[in-house]
């Protein structure tokens, strides 16, 4: 069926043009609980699922719909986490990096557990043991269900090279990435080759990986000298000259088709799913339909993954990964993922079924042919789903991953209207105050919306993720809009080199040019937060009637205290004036300050004590410029209002932080916020400030502001100006979670000042730790040792 | 609940007389806010405010920084030494009430900028005043010190006045009031006892030097070669003397060091457990801008003090004792930022035999009830003439006066209007002692208004040349009266008079609320006791 309503840019070329059944009404999400309870097999009342995260909160999910227990596991890491707290029945598994290695790799120990807790079944979820096939015979062994393919489909297409020799043998009509990987490496042998699977041609080392010594040859003449350079690099890196060769695919996506096997063979396609969005090779916004292929092509790829699964006597489900020549339209094999699938929801949300259901469905004994859900094998699309991975990651720095705590999580569910976040899902184990670790992946959330239309779904997508508030870590909410925003992304033809491609472009702001503007202008946020919290606290607080910052004396420039905010580094002076009732509206002078270029070379005269250096520095770059502030009224100032919509004290999370929805007006202009701060003490500290997150929607990802007093502002001077820090006890702390890769110092041993005792790696940074003082050296924790931020690594006395 | 009565304005703020007086003040607050403006000045002159901020805070930032953060600050005798030709702005001396963790305190800090901090006269008659509120509202008094000592070319007036200084640190200690110094610079000779005769001390680090004699005089002495580090620095007393008690690294450090020590004070014991006896605080029902349209800069012009309450009690509700007596003399309770105080205020500006008894009899019932009283000043005195000496005016005078001055609930007077002779006296003027009294810009304070002086003086200069058969040289006279007029009128004034330490500072009429409002929390910090002579309630 051709889509009346198919976006112009994909007539920008003749060939395949998107096709997908259009209706606008969503398909019902089905669990075919009745026939479940009615299959002939065995039958399947408790379930362990041997995961955590997102993904067993999903199974935990589908277990409920269906009335079957659901038992999780959980390391000590996940005492609090959601999907121990969702499922009927947990079972403890002791320290994530325990002497046995992680138990969630421990198959022995998982099927103990569900021995012991009466389990009929085992959901593996993905990643960990997932696509272990010697997990799935133990399983089976052990008398329990194994919610997956079989040991045997598991171990032909488990691994990429197997399956593509198995197939070559025994199915040749499945089209492989034609390539020659043969030992003869002579010149004339490998242009032959080339010449066969034609120009371009990528050249890899045949023991390599990661890129290394991979070119790219686009005419026949330039092979020899590239082979030569590819094959001394190669020998240089690897010690094996020896270099295969595959067929380069200029323009490629990423096209997967979801199948699912019961145990009578049938084999069903629940359809292909698009994943060409690629970050370091890993997917980030995948969408059902591809929006790209023909229909002729989509049932071709579909025919072609049940082919492969009825071959193997596929069961539970699986997805069937090709790589699509957008120039060509010729579809390769690439690999079989034995297991259930990150972006299985986007699937579920066009087909309508749900295929954790449909996996305990077959499981049981379900035939597919009694549901009648199917034509051809083949399920029917309808509308277009969406699914953004958000994820703990930093993309204007390669996407390294980050860690922390995520000091508030609110869907867009919880902040849109109900008609709003319609068809929209949130698949995350998640919450305010949950810890992104080093021990697990950085998914925090996964997205899914569905549509009628692409375009309803791009546009439905952009407002779940800029109306979601997850504060705390860096996160690549504000990258996945720019995605969205892209016109590239609107072009159906997008390839995965898409965010290689656009990379400049997808890390700015998706909706502010000047987003630093904005940040200051946002400044009086945590201020005037702040002086509302004053005002209404208790009234025993001396004076509490009196407007706050009142003063008889209103010539002393001085006595109006300013707040001061660092946002990224810079720094803002907040002046109010005098504050009847801080709900009301005020004109407020937001300044960003200025530092003299005179204090650069005067922090290296050394003749200037230290306490001069921050007094000067804090005349020079407070006090100054706080008194050459032109009066209240007068000068640029900004009217602003803040209204507070919802304020939350968080009691049990680490900390007690504030949560707080605010409606903001600045200069008549309106926009929402949502607030995470730091409790107020934690800036009681020398030096020490408040941290408060404020999310906009319309920058579409949180600003991080740090509120201080002008006491503690001055006093951080010192660490600026070189001076010892009073409070800086000569134990170190851990900065944030990480592992101690090295103790250079024994115990008992003497140390300076300065001098680095430890190296600690966090994700793949690695950190000296130098003392802050002189003395007796002890550490607390050894070579390979996992430790929590805020921790005292060691101590010198 | 139940309260107290309200009434209605008879002000028209849109009439041409309302707008005709606001626009009286226009000047007036200009002028104001100018010599506010020089009061807060810091430095003579650009090189020595730049020599001081090379490597030290301000004394006003000083104080900026150790107060809580968004609480009001009560900056006390602001004009004290104004324009005087022996003095300095602020008297070289901030000084004020202000909120340190949590806690009401007084702070005190020296103006090292302004010729180093040196005391002249005025600093002295400040800070004994300072000291004096601090001590008589029990609160703790931190004292940032760096001065230079005494004035030299003052030595013989500074000296006598400033002995009270140590002696005043001495009772406070005696009496468990808290007092810390904080010492950021050189406090030497006579200013090495301020620290010494603290509770506490902070030393900051490479900056405080303390000694009875620096290293010239030293020399001068004994011949001995010294330097000020070794003989009075930071350090020496941190770990020799013992005279400092916390080691600060820099000024900061020091602030924050005081700021912790607020706590272990008595007052903050006893004010952070303190259950406020204040209600909810309500603003009153007509703006306090319109005050300007109600008062006549011209203080020979009535002023309707009943307006003016409405426009500065808690929802302009006041319970009127006696409405229909002495009408000349308001006498009532009204809650003033949520605290029930009484107060007496001149309607009509002479005080007559039923007022005198009126206000008597009220200010012993506020004593009874252990109400603080408001004292609003506009009264020219007590009425003169033959009916009332024979209604025994002195007699009632005399009762009002000696009332006022027996009673023990806290009094604090503001200066509206004119505030002249014994009508001073009996509204609880500065030599009756009241815990604070501020006056209005306007307002004027003296023994008489100018024109009756000058006229007196014409009378008695014409009767001494009458009695001498001699005749008036009228051109003479008319400029000795002008003079003398004129020297009156200048000495009546706010500014002068608060330059002399005659109250506690000019405030804006605006401010009026909120300055009593902050008065009469920290009146009401401690117990309140009537004076017990008073309990016999018979009619006056």
């Amino acid at each position: 069926m051709k889509n009346p309503t198919r976006p112009s840019l994909a007539k920008k070329k003749t060939g395949p043009i998107t096709c997908s059944a259009m209706s606008s009404e969503k398909l019902p999400l089905q669990t075919f609980a009745h026939l479940i309870s009615q299959s002939e097999g065995p039958r399947i009342k408790r379930i362990l699922i041997a995961n955590r995260g997102e993904i067993a909160c999903r199974v935990i999910e589908t277990c409920k719909k269906l009335n079957i227990i659901s038992i999780a596991v959980f390391t000590d890491q996940d005492v609090l986490s959601p999907h121990v707290k969702q499922a009927d029945q947990a079972v403890k598994l002791g320290p994530i990096d325990g002497p046995q290695g992680n138990p969630h790799q421990n198959g022995e120990l998982l099927i103990k557990i569900a021995q012991d807790t009466k389990a009929d079944a085992v959901h593996p979820g993905y990643g960990y043991l997932s696509e272990n096939a010697e997990f799935s015979r133990q399983v089976q062994e052990a008398g329990l269900v194994f919610l997956g393919p079989s040991p045997r489909s598991m171990a032909v297409l488990g691994d990429k090279r197997s399956a593509k020799q198995y197939l070559l043998k025994n199915a040749p009509s499945i089209p492989l990435i034609p390539g020659y990987n043969g030992s003869e490496q002579n010149i004339d042998r490998l242009v032959v080759e080339a010449d066969r699977i034609g120009f371009p041609v990528l050249i890899k080392a045949s023991a390599g990986g990661g890129g290394k010594g991979m070119r790219i040859v686009r005419s026949r003449e330039h092979l020899a000298s590239e082979l030569a350079r590819a094959q001394s690099e190669a020998q240089r890196s690897f010690g094996s000259s020896d270099c295969i060769l595959e067929k380069y695919i200029e323009r490629s996506k990423h096209i997967e088709v979801q199948i699912l096997g019961d145990s009578h063979g049938h084999v069903v396609s629940l359809m292909d799913r698009e994943c060409s969005i690629q970050r370091r090779h890993q997917k980030v916004i995948e969408e059902a339909p591809s929006p790209w292929l023909s229909t002729r092509l989509r049932k071709e790829m579909s025919r072609k993954a049940i082919q492969i699964g009825e071959m193997l006597h596929y069961e539970s489900a699986g997805t069937v990964e090709f790589i699509v020549d957008v120039d060509t339209s010729k579809f390769y094999f690439l690999e079989v993922n034995t297991r259930i699938q990150v972006e299985h929801p986007i699937t579920e949300e066009t087909t309508g079924v749900d295929i954790v259901a449909l996996q305990i469905f077959v499981a049981g004994g379900g035939r597919f042919d009694s549901l009648g859900y199917f034509q051809d094998n083949m399920a029917e699309q309808v509308g277009h789903a969406i699914e953004c991975r958000l994820c703990a990651e930093d993309p204007s720095r390669d996407f390294v991953p980050d860690l922390g705590v995520i000091r508030r999580w609110t869907p867009a569910t919880e902040i849109l209207s109900a008609s709003e976040t319609q068809h929209v899902r949130y698949e995350t184990a998640v919450e305010t105050g949950s810890q992104v670790s080093i021990y697990f992946d950085p998914l925090i959330a996964k997205v899914i919306v569905w549509a009628p239309t692409r375009p309803l779904a791009i546009a439905k997508m952009l407002k779940m993720m800029s109306n979601t508030v997850c504060i705390g870590i860096r996160t690549n909410q504000s990258f996945l809009q720019s995605c969205l925003n892209h016109p590239a992304f609107h072009d159906p033809q997008y390839t995965t080199s898409f965010i290689p491609d656009h990379l400049p472009t997808l890390v700015r702001n998706p909706y502010i040019e000047n987003t630093e503007e904005l940040h200051e202008l946002m400044s009086f946020i945590p201020s005037m937060l702040w002086r509302t919290a004053t005002a209404i606290s208790s009234p025993r607080r001396p004076f509490s009637s009196l407007p706050l910052g009142f003063r008889n004396q209103k010539a002393d420039a001085a006595s109006t205290q300013v707040d001061i905010v660092k946002i990224q580094g810079k720094v803002v002076i907040v002046k109010w004036p005098v504050m009847v009732n801080p709900g009301q509206a005020h004109e407020v002078n937001i300044v960003p300050l200025k530092e003299t270029n005179d204090e650069k070379s005067t922090f290296h005269q050394t003749k200037i004590k230290p306490s001069a250096q921050v007094a000067r520095k804090y005349n020079n770059i407070i006090s100054s410029q706080v008194r050459a502030l032109p009066k209240m009224g007068k000068g640029k100032t900004h009217r602003v209002e803040l209204q507070i919509n919802r304020n939350e004290a968080l009691r049990h999370s680490t900390r007690d932080w504030q949560l707080q929805d605010v409606c903001v007006e600045v200069d008549s202009q309106r926009y929402h916020a949502y607030i995470a701060s730091a409790p107020i003490w934690a800036a009681s500290d020398a030096g020490k400030y408040q941290q408060v997150f404020a999310h906009l929607p319309s920058l579409g990802t949180y600003i991080e502001y740090q509120l201080y007093s002008q006491l503690s502002f001055g006093e951080s001077l010192r660490t600026a100006s070189g001076a010892v820090d009073p409070s800086s006890d000569s134990n170190a702390k851990a900065p944030m979670p990480c592992k101690v890769l090295s103790v250079l110092k024994k115990d008992g041993e003497r140390v300076g000042l300065g001098e680095n005792v430890m190296v600690l790696e966090s994700m793949k940074m690695e950190m000296n730790i130098l003392t802050a003082g002189k003395g007796i050296f002890k550490a607390n924790f050894h070579t390979g040792d996992a430790v929590e931020e805020g921790m005292v690594l060691f101590t010198l006395s | 609940m139940a309260t107290f009565p309200q009434y209605p304005t008879h002000i028209n703020d849109k009439s041409p007389k309302f707008q005709e007086t606001a626009s009286k003040w226009t000047g007036i607050l200009a002028e104001f806010a100018r010599a506010s403006l020089e009061a807060a000045s810091e430095s003579t002159s650009l090189s020595a405010l730049e020599n001081h901020t090379a490597g030290q805070l301000l004394a006003r930032d000083r104080i900026a920084l150790l107060r809580d953060p968004g609480t009001p600050f009560l900056e006390l005798c602001v004009f004290a030494g104004h324009k005087l030709k022996d003095s300095s702005p602020s008297a070289s001396v901030v000084a004020g009430i202000g909120v340190v963790s949590g806690v009401i305190c007084v702070l005190f800090a020296h103006i090292p900028s302004l010729q180093g901090g040196a005391w002249n006269e005025y600093t002295v008659l400040k800070q004994n005043r300072i000291t004096a509120i601090a001590s008589e509202n029990n609160l703790p008094l931190i004292s940032l010190v760096q001065s230079a000592g005494v004035f030299l070319p003052q030595q013989f007036r500074v000296f006598h006045k400033g002995g009270q200084i140590f002696r005043d640190l001495a009772l406070r200690s005696k009496n468990g009031q808290s007092s810390c110094a904080v010492v950021f610079g050189s406090s030497t000779a006579g200013g090495a006892y301020h620290p010494a005769l603290s509770d506490y001390t902070i030393f900051v680090q490479d900056q405080a030097q303390v000694f009875l004699g620096g290293p010239p005089l030293v020399k001068m002495a004994t011949g001995e070669v010294t330097n000020a580090e070794e003989l009075g620095g930071a350090d020496m007393h941190s770990t020799i003397t013992g005279l400092s008690d916390q080691l600060a690294i820099d000024e900061f450090d020091a602030i924050r060091k005081v700021r912790e020590w607020v706590f272990t004070t008595s007052a903050a014991q006893t004010q952070l457990s303190r259950t406020k006896f204040a209600r909810e605080a309500i603003n009153p029902k007509f703006s306090i801008e319109s005050l300007l349209g109600i008062i006549d800069p011209d203080t020979r012009q009535p002023l309707d003090m009943m307006e003016v309450l409405l426009r500065i009690v808690d929802d302009s509700r006041i319970e009127i004792f006696k409405p229909a007596y002495g009408k000349g003399m308001i006498t009532g309770w009204a809650y003033i930022h949520g605290h029930l105080t009484g107060i007496i205020a001149n309607q009509t500006p002479i005080i007559l035999p039923n007022e005198a008894d009126k206000a008597t009899q009220f200010i012993r019932l506020c004593n009874q009830g252990r109400n603080p009283i408001v004292f609003l000043h506009n009264v020219t005195g007590f009425m003169v003439g033959l009916k009332s000496e024979r209604a025994g005016l002195i007699k009632k005078g005399a009762q009002l006066v000696s009332a006022v001055s027996t009673s023990s609930v806290p009094h604090i007077s503001i200066i509206c209007g004119a505030s002249y002779g014994a009508g001073n006296y009996a509204m609880c003027g500065r030599a009756y002692a009241p815990r604070f009294l501020f006056s209005w810009p306007t307002s004027k304070c003296s023994v008489m208004g100018p024109e009756q002086l000058g006229g007196v003086m014409e009378t008695i200069t014409r009767g001494a040349a009458a009695r001498a058969g001699r005749t008036v040289d009228e051109s003479e006279l008319g400029t000795k009266v002008g003079k003398f007029s004129e020297q009156v009128r200048k000495d009546s004034e706010s500014l002068q008079t608060s330059a002399h330490l005659l109250d506690d500072g000019v405030i804006d009429p605006r401010d009026t609320r909120d300055v009593l409002g902050m008065c009469l929390e920290v009146v009401k910090l401690d117990t309140i006791e009537g004076n017990a002579g008073f309990r016999g309630l018979a009619r006056i």
